[in-house]
């Protein structure tokens, strides 16, 4: 599905998804994940956005090759706050599952 | 003509003067940024007169115009509705671009965040691509500096081919000389009406900026193809009569290939013009991050909240008693002697002492003093960002009801007038999440409402009962949010959020924000007091009261346990919220005597209990009506105001058997 969508596929390994949580220095730092998966407080850079929601998130300033942080999850199972530049978006979880990112440059041993 | 740069460009300007335009009419300039960038403060500022503001996306959801004189040259500002881009909408809004043609600008001051321009510039370019002069306000840039971000204003000047104008708007910085610069262009572009312009060149690669030429030739005239769709046809009016140049149009139409390549530029120039300092991370940010943490972000909360309560429970019981012992001492006695020679006629006199004399006494002691410290509090809560920041925190409550975590941000305005936060729906994506967010302000209570809760309650049963009754009634709300939200077919729509910085408040717009609510407050309250104490006063004196207490008995008496007394002061809460408890002090007077202005001597805690949340959570006001009817329609408003009555009465039964 996603290859039909335009997407480059991922192999997500053996485990899964969560073989894809961000370990600085490790062997999949290149690789991607979702923003639903990626830790609190690692710089990341974002990879793909579904084509639907580009103009939405896009005026939002999630744009493709654009640096952001997971900062926080709010209580309850509510959105993620992710600071772009100077400023903070709450980011529901099932907007974050679509959104893939990997980690920034200077986060890569 | 074309104009050759080493970028592509737009094809030349046509003639795109304003010869239908008077020339001596003062020029038009839009306010257009993104939401919470400061507009409406600009507007405030350069007007001299006070806006609406908050620090909180989606403040303005309608224009607003103002004829304002800066340097001694008038013009008229528009202030109009945050938006992400030129095409952005709700289902209640039309496009972006629609507004700001209706207001016809001459020329548009594009406010923008100095700290925050990769975000920003997008919009500014597509205003740029309209072809109308341009001047850009770089507001927040003390935000900027705390943050180390400073801008190369010359640069960014130079690359939009427009004035760059440093601005700290809470503070009125740079605000009058961004609008002079804003009339300047705009007194220049229609001196130059009917000759051929040229446009900035473009920044866009040569095939998109191609494409947009062959559309804007579409528009120009020479080509009619394509010409089928609602938005071409308002389009090309605007070409026609000149409230755009072609290839202005052809920017619109085309957004959705320019948007992107928007972003590249931005990203592009940001880079060229933000010069960024290490700096200690400002205190805002890390009191940000403490403020929407579960632990202690979640206890603040229910601090910040029950702070709020009790400061205006506090405040509001010790002016009243100040005010209404004034009043009881040095007016009341004078007054009555006064209208008692002025009118002879026993029935009259009375009847007018009941408006005059027991009604403003009321207004004294229950409206004026609450009121006014609940918009205090509101005020600072709103301007400085918390409100809108602990939307993350109540996001997964509100998902409950079938809205969004914003929605936080019309509730809690609710808590202040339930009418401007039902318009302030207008600025969920879907009707379906207005309908909802619609009922669950109307059941949320207002400064009003929550006036009646307090002052029933604070002084005879107590702060843990007062507490307890909100308490009662936002379980109420969220039970029947929830079942609005199964019964309303559709699914919520998930979207993303702005969180706006942390400030703190400005005196001077708390006091003037405060002021301008109270007076309003005042204005409409005020003489539905006097008259509805008056037609009180006479049904009273001319006996018609008992029959209609009868009527309502089984209600009142029956069901809710309440005394008779209290079923024509709940009718005629419905013209406001507060003459609920006011009129029936007034009310109680009359016929109990003097001792019942202390509303203790004739009910009791648990009746004090039911009538509060009762008159809390019943049909709501009039004004209230009205707007849902604006906004929706009859049927929609019928259904809401009959379950808000129906869910009332249930729940006053309920509480009636267990508190009553």
């Amino acid at each position: 599905m996603p290859r039909s969508l335009g997407f480059q596929t991922t192999s997500h390994g053996p485990t899964g998804p969560l073989s894809l949580w961000p370990t600085v220095g490790s062997g999949d730092a290149f690789e991607e994940m979702t923003l639903l998966e990626a830790a609190i407080g690692v710089r990341l850079v974002l990879e793909r956005v579904p084509d639907q929601e580009i103009s939405r998130l896009g005026a939002h300033g999630l744009c493709v090759r654009r640096q952001l942080t997971v900062e926080q999850d709010a209580p309850l199972g509510g959105p993620r706050v992710v600071r772009v530049g100077s400023r903070r978006l709450s980011v529901p979880r099932i907007i974050a599952a679509q959104l893939f990112v990997r980690l920034a440059g200077d986060q890569v041993r | 003509m074309t104009v050759v740069t080493k970028n592509a460009t737009w094809e030349s300007a046509e003639r795109v003067g304003r010869q239908a335009v008077a020339v001596d009419r003062p020029p038009v300039i839009a306010l257009v940024g993104r939401p919470n960038v400061g507009k409406s403060t600009f507007f405030a500022d350069v007007s001299g007169q006070f806006a609406e503001t908050s620090n909180a996306p989606g403040t303005t959801v309608s224009s607003h115009r103002r004829e304002v004189t800066v340097n001694g040259r008038r013009a008229v500002l528009v202030d109009l509705p945050g938006t992400l881009s030129m095409t952005d909408q709700s289902e209640s809004i039309a496009p972006f671009w629609q507004l700001l043609l209706e207001a016809k600008p001459d020329a548009i001051l594009a406010v923008i965040d100095a700290g925050d321009l990769a975000r920003h510039l997008p919009l500014v370019l597509a205003c740029r691509d309209l072809g109308l002069p341009l001047v850009v306000g770089a507001n927040l840039a003390d935000e900027a500096a705390t943050h180390g971000i400073e801008l190369d204003l010359g640069r960014l000047s130079q690359l939009l081919v427009a004035p760059v104008v440093r601005c700290i708007g809470r503070r009125g910085e740079g605000t009058k000389q961004a609008v002079a610069a804003a009339i300047d262009r705009a007194t220049a572009f229609r001196a130059s009406s009917g000759t051929r312009r040229t446009v900035p060149a473009t920044p866009y690669p040569p095939l998109i900026v191609a494409r947009v030429n062959t559309l804007a030739r579409s528009f120009a005239g020479a080509d009619t193809a394509d010409t089928a769709a609602a938005t071409d046809t308002i389009l090309r009016a605007a070409v026609a009569t000149h409230l755009l140049p072609p290839v202005g149009a052809a920017s619109i139409a085309a957004s959705a290939t320019l948007e992107p390549e928007r972003w590249d530029v931005a990203e592009r120039w940001a880079h060229q013009v933000e010069r960024r300092h290490s700096v200690r991370e400002p205190a805002a940010d890390r009191l940000a991050r403490i403020v929407t943490s579960p632990w202690p972000g979640l206890p603040l909360f229910a601090v910040v909240t029950v702070a709020a309560l009790l400061l205006t429970a506090t405040l509001g019981t010790w002016l009243a008693s100040l005010m209404g012992g004034a009043w009881s001492s040095y007016v009341s006695p004078p007054l009555t002697s006064v209208v008692q020679t002025l009118i002879p006629v026993h029935a009259l006199s009375a009847a007018a002492l009941w408006a005059l004399d027991s009604g403003l006494l009321a207004m004294l002691s229950v409206g004026i003093p609450f009121v006014l410290v609940f918009y205090i509090v509101l005020a600072v809560l709103e301007d400085s960002g918390y409100l809108a920041t602990a939307a993350v925190l109540t996001d997964r409550v509100f998902n409950a009801i079938g809205l969004p975590g914003r929605a936080v941000i019309p509730v809690f305005a609710a808590t202040g007038c339930n009418v401007p936060a039902i318009y302030a729906t207008r600025v969920f994506d879907t009707r379906r999440e207005r309908l909802l967010a619609s009922f669950l302000i109307v059941l949320t209570p207002c400064s009003a409402r929550s006036a009646v809760v307090v002052a029933a309650l604070a002084p005879f049963a107590g702060p843990i009962a007062t507490l307890a009754a909100f308490g009662v009634i936002l379980g109420v709300t969220v039970v029947a949010g929830t079942a609005a939200n199964a019964l309303v077919p559709g699914r919520q729509s998930p979207t993303v959020l702005e969180l706006p910085p942390l400030r703190m408040p400005i005196f001077r717009q708390v006091a003037a924000k405060s002021w301008f609510r109270f007076r309003s407050f005042v204005r409409t309250a005020a003489p539905l007091m006097l008259a509805g104490s008056f037609v009180l006063g006479l049904a009273y004196e001319s006996g018609a009261i008992a029959p209609i207490e009868r009527l309502l008995s089984p209600v009142t008496v029956g069901l809710l346990g309440l005394p008779a007394v209290t079923g024509v002061a709940l009718v005629l809460g419905f013209m406001r919220k507060e003459l609920a408890l006011q009129l029936l002090l007034v009310l109680a007077v009359g016929e109990l005597g003097a001792s019942a202005a202390n509303l203790g001597t004739f009910m009791t805690n648990g009746q004090l209990f039911v009538y509060a949340v009762i008159t809390a959570l019943s049909i709501p006001c009039i004004a209230s009506v009205a707007s849902l009817v604006d906004e929706f329609g009859w049927r929609p408003t019928l259904a809401i105001a009959g379950s808000v009555l129906g869910l009332a009465l249930v729940v006053g039964t309920v509480l009636a058997h267990v508190v009553g």
